[in-house]
């Protein structure tokens, strides 16, 4: 079982190379013409297209690929001139950092709303929290994260509107690059405290959209669990209401929960590019926006193929949790 | 059969059941309502507007709004209320076209798929799971990059990438349709696949396709809407509510209203599809949610 999903996902890594390839070669005109610019002539062009390996038949374009990317080369940086890999990996925990906390956030927030739904179903408290769950799904992340920036930066200048840290404070030294663990490895709370804050509006713009399809999802799990027979069981034997909603039906209902968790990491990946952009947040997704607009195509399929392998590596993680958790799949298959 | 939202949907009223459905409950009639407020401010756009929605006016830059501009102004003095409403038109086309390259695309695959049978259909659909299998969006940025930034290429870009969802539905229906009694006989007298096809497969996957793609135009106007706004989609002085976004958002300290109107436009219609889908999403599954 374990090995099948292994061999699958090396499937669909071998995959995530094929198609980052066909991508980085349908760019309409000649990359060496681009490259070399509008001036260049005929001799210079056709000089790069060889440096470049461009004049190489496809397969063996893609196999040097495919070589390169094995031993870690994502290519170089047409704007700093830098390997992509590298600078990409430094950006990195910055994204890591905001990604696992909005997980977090979302979670604790969809779970709680979604047990509190199911609880009031069909009164008053379930409808606003549906209604909330909704507007946060449809809301596009920009548009919410100017929101937040208006109303908790603008008008109430309670939060911070962008940053990682108060630039008059010292940062901690790095360890892990993410700056809530190493503040409080240097045992510094004040540091620690700043970058809290400064977390809050990233947060919550990319909490509200994924806590409302976790709040979705949560509430109507809960409500078939709670129309099941050891449900009915549990209230006969007397027992209190809060035992039964958390410890019975709760723990039933988290489980299609564990899948959409993992799923929601693709949505956050791409969700940080946005908010990162707005909230001048230094990650790998300004990184890649910034390459975006110079057209950078080695940093923009670095981060596409970095990016889908954390994807498809955190869905395997999730595969297999529910194995852990759900003790009647292992059997099946 | 397998269960999908178009057998459900083909009931002996289908459309009457359907309207029922929709305007059954209260977020159902809010959701109906917006849809149709979006849709009429794209129709009446040339009615509606106040201004010319690509005057420039200098001496009316950055205006709050008020009762000459109901939505104030740009930075370049354009009224905003008419370029939103003129935005409904273009986000609304980008959202119908963007389903349009999806869904053609996905059934004609899919139905394909799903009549071959065989290894052309396992390796059509290991391809589809494949692409599924990745962050949709991250790809779409990818692909709309290379392409080169513009609205057709985001287009492109996020209608490809709805190709592998249609194509999974259609397939599945193509498979059940395959054994039906008018297509034996089809194949009975002959007929090539292409023929059955496009005779007997397709029509009898319109309905449910339909559906699905209705529901889906949110979305696909929120994908590109995005793209718009990280600057790989419309170009200025295009009238698209991602990319007005994005120019307003220099200014949200300064001039609130210019990042905000265009933005609740987008939430507001989203807001509406999802409240339509929801209602005819629990047609199809009457236990599943209804927030």
């Amino acid at each position: 079982m374990i090995g099948q999903r292994l061999l699958m996902m090396i499937g669909v890594l071998f995959g995530v190379t094929l198609i980052t390839f066909a991508i980085s070669h349908i760019v309409p005109g000649d990359p060496a013409q681009m490259m070399a610019g509008p001036r260049a002539g005929a001799q210079a062009v056709a000089e790069l297209r060889a440096q470049l390996g461009l004049d190489r038949p496809l397969y063996v374009q893609y196999l040097s690929f495919l070589g390169d990317l094995l031993q870690g080369d994502l290519g170089t940086s047409v704007v700093t001139r830098r390997p992509v890999l590298p600078e990409l990996l430094s950006y990195f925990p910055a994204t890591v950092e905001l990604m696992l906390v909005s997980l977090a956030a979302s979670v604790v927030l969809g779970v709680a709303l979604g047990v509190a739904a199911a609880v009031y179903a069909d009164r008053w408290p379930d409808h606003l929290l549906r209604l909330f769950a909704i507007t946060g799904v449809s809301a596009p992340r920009f548009v919410t994260a100017l929101l937040l920036m208006l109303f908790f930066y603008g008008q109430l200048n309670l939060l911070p509107g962008g940053g990682r840290l108060d630039p008059a404070l010292t940062p901690p030294p790095t360890v892990t690059g993410m700056l809530l663990i190493d503040s409080l490895l240097a045992g510094d709370l004040v540091a620690f405290g700043d970058a809290a804050l400064h977390l809050a509006l990233p947060t919550l713009t990319l909490a509200v959209s994924t806590a409302g399809g976790f709040m979705r999802l949560t509430r109507t799990a809960m409500l078939e669990a709670l129309g099941e027979d050891y449900i009915r069981t549990a209230r006969a034997m007397g027992l209190r209401r809060s035992t039964i909603i958390l410890r019975h039906a709760l723990r039933n209902a988290l489980l299609p929960l564990v899948t959409v968790v993992g799923m929601a990491v693709g949505g956050l990946l791409f969700g940080s590019v946005v908010v990162e952009t707005i909230f001048a947040w230094p990650g790998a997704g300004s990184y890649v926006l910034a390459a975006t607009f110079a057209l950078d195509f080695p940093v923009i399929m670095g981060f596409t193929v970095v990016v889908s392998v954390v994807y498809v590596v955190t869905n395997l993680i999730v595969d297999l949790l529910y194995l852990l958790v759900d003790p009647r799949i292992r059997g099946v298959a | 059969m397998m269960a999908d939202p178009g057998e459900t949907l083909a009931g002996p009223a289908p459309g009457a059941r359907l309207l029922r459905r929709v305007t059954g409950s209260l977020s159902a009639r809010i959701g109906l309502g917006l849809l149709i407020a979006a849709v009429l401010a794209a129709l009446l756009a040339p009615l509606l507007a106040t201004h010319d929605p690509d005057a420039i006016d200098m001496a009316a830059r950055l205006l709050p709004p008020d009762a000459t501009h109901w939505a104030g102004t740009d930075e370049v003095g354009r009224d905003l209320y008419s370029r939103i409403l003129w935005g409904a038109r273009t986000s609304l086309g980008i959202g119908l076209g963007v389903v349009a390259i999806g869904a053609l695309a996905g059934t004609l695959i899919g139905g394909f798929s799903g009549l071959m049978g065989g290894w052309i259909d396992a390796a059509i659909m290991r391809f589809m799971d494949l692409v599924m299998a990745l962050p949709g969006l991250v790809l779409a940025l990818a692909l709309a990059a290379a392409l080169g930034p513009s609205l057709t290429n985001a287009m492109i870009a996020m209608g490809v990438l709805g190709v592998p969802g249609y194509c999974r539905v259609a397939r599945g229906q193509a498979l059940a349709l395959r054994q039906h009694g008018f297509v034996l006989a089809a194949h009975t007298f002959g007929a090539g696949p292409w023929h059955i096809l496009v005779r007997h497969i397709l029509p009898n996957l319109m309905a449910p396709m339909l559906v699905i793609a209705t529901l889906d135009v949110g979305n696909a106007m929120i994908g590109v809407a995005t793209l718009s706004f990280i600057g790989l989609g419309a170009q200025p002085p295009l009238a698209e509510w991602g990319a007005m976004v994005n120019a307003g958002q220099s200014y949200i300290l300064s001039a609130w209203w210019y990042a905000t109107l265009p933005g609740l436009a987008i939430l507001l219609t989203a807001l509406g599809f999802n409240l339509v889908g929801d209602a005819i999403g629990s047609l199809a599954n009457p236990k599943g949610d209804r927030a």
